[in-house]
């Protein structure tokens, strides 16, 4: 009878170890711990092509980070100057690739884009942000924006990251340029 | 008194030589060259290397300092770079701490051609190895590999201008 019910406490036990085990293994990944780190979004949106105007899009929108669609190839947003919190409606961002593709996307009301390459989705309307594009975009990138006669050209290259905000924080400082923007000051 | 005129003759030509000899300099410069560093490979690693996407990222190996990437202090970047706005040069300290980077990820043997800048962005048909950012070199006669090995070797300085010079142009936005 006391073998018995050894037998079973070490089952019992057995099992809460798997069970454990399990529950660690299904844990926090990195990239979810990435697009948890950024935060509740403070904008008016809840989601669509208008929500987290400033955030590092590709943090939830990329493609190691598969929950949240469509994932884009390259996303960010346009200021119009580099300390207005509003984003430039109808921005022209140019990007060029190493292989010389020269790709034109447009801002959206709060001066989002984002680059899908290829397949189905949403936001596709005019002036929502979305520019589709086919095959992936081959890395370095040269970068220009452009809003009426204000033009603003990147002075280095991009040479791996999706998100304009992962460089271009809005805290201008050691390790950010501050916002991506087209004109120097307010007029 | 006659002989005068071609010994002024002989002297001019000697001049002249003298000139020519200073243009065609074979002077080596010392491995990791502190103003060389400044001069002509830090434009080249601002643009190619240093971006806060890559190797002036935080995290990464070979951390490098940047005037468009990464900087040591807040205070060096008091307004955002753009048309009208010019970076700050880098400090001495953070140019400094770039030459000490790449000493830091010299191998013991100290072979000249297994430094890993040299061979990290190598093409791999040229015996390179991987590296997470990309063929930088497609061969070793690539300008910026010649760039970089010359002033991590100590090579001739006058070529090591010349190859750094067609590497910037080669990555220049």
């Amino acid at each position: 009878m006391d073998a018995v019910m050894r037998s079973g406490a070490t089952r019992g036990l057995l099992g809460l170890i798997l069970v454990c085990a399990a529950s660690a293994c299904i844990g926090v990944s990195p990239e979810q711990r990435l697009a948890q780190d950024l935060g509740p979004d403070t904008g008016p949106y809840d989601t669509g092509p208008y929500h987290r105007a400033g955030f590092p899009c590709t943090n939830c929108h990329g493609d190691l980070w598969w929950q949240d669609h469509p994932t884009f190839e390259l996303a960010g947003t346009v200021y119009r100057t580099p300390t207005d919190d509003q984003g430039q409606d109808g921005a022209v961002v140019s990007i060029q690739d190493a292989t010389g593709k020269t790709i034109t996307a447009q801002t959206n009301a709060v001066g989002n884009f984002f680059l899908v390459n290829g397949g189905t989705g949403t936001f596709r309307g005019s002036n929502q942000g979305s520019t589709v594009i086919s095959g992936a975009l081959v890395y370095p990138l040269r970068v220009s924006v452009k809003a009426g006669s204000a033009v603003q050209q990147m002075r280095g290259l991009i040479w791996r990251e999706r998100s304009c905000a992962n460089c271009h924080d809005k805290r201008l400082g050691a390790g950010s340029n501050g916002r991506v923007f087209v004109q120097e000051s307010s007029p | 008194m006659k002989a005068t005129v071609p010994a002024c003759v002989c002297l001019l030509l000697g001049s002249l030589g003298g000139c020519s000899s200073v243009a065609q300099s074979t002077e080596h410069i010392t491995p990791r060259d502190a103003t060389l560093l400044a001069t002509h490979v830090q434009p080249y690693l601002d643009i190619a290397c240093a971006s806060l996407d890559c190797h002036g990222a935080g995290d990464r190996p070979l951390r490098l300092y940047s005037e468009l990437g990464r900087r040591a202090d807040n205070s060096l970047r008091t307004q955002p770079v753009s048309n009208q706005h010019d970076p700050q040069p880098l400090t001495a300290a953070e140019l400094e701490a770039n030459r000490q980077a790449f000493a830091a990820i010299e191998l013991a043997d100290s072979t000249p051609d297994r430094h890993l800048a040299l061979l990290k962005p190598l093409a791999a048909s040229a015996g390179g190895m991987h590296h997470v950012g990309g063929v930088h070199y497609q061969s070793k006669t690539d300008p910026a590999y010649l760039c970089l090995r010359g002033w991590l070797v100590g090579d001739i300085k006058q070529d090591i201008g010349t190859m750094c010079a067609q590497a910037n142009a080669a990555v220049k936005p």
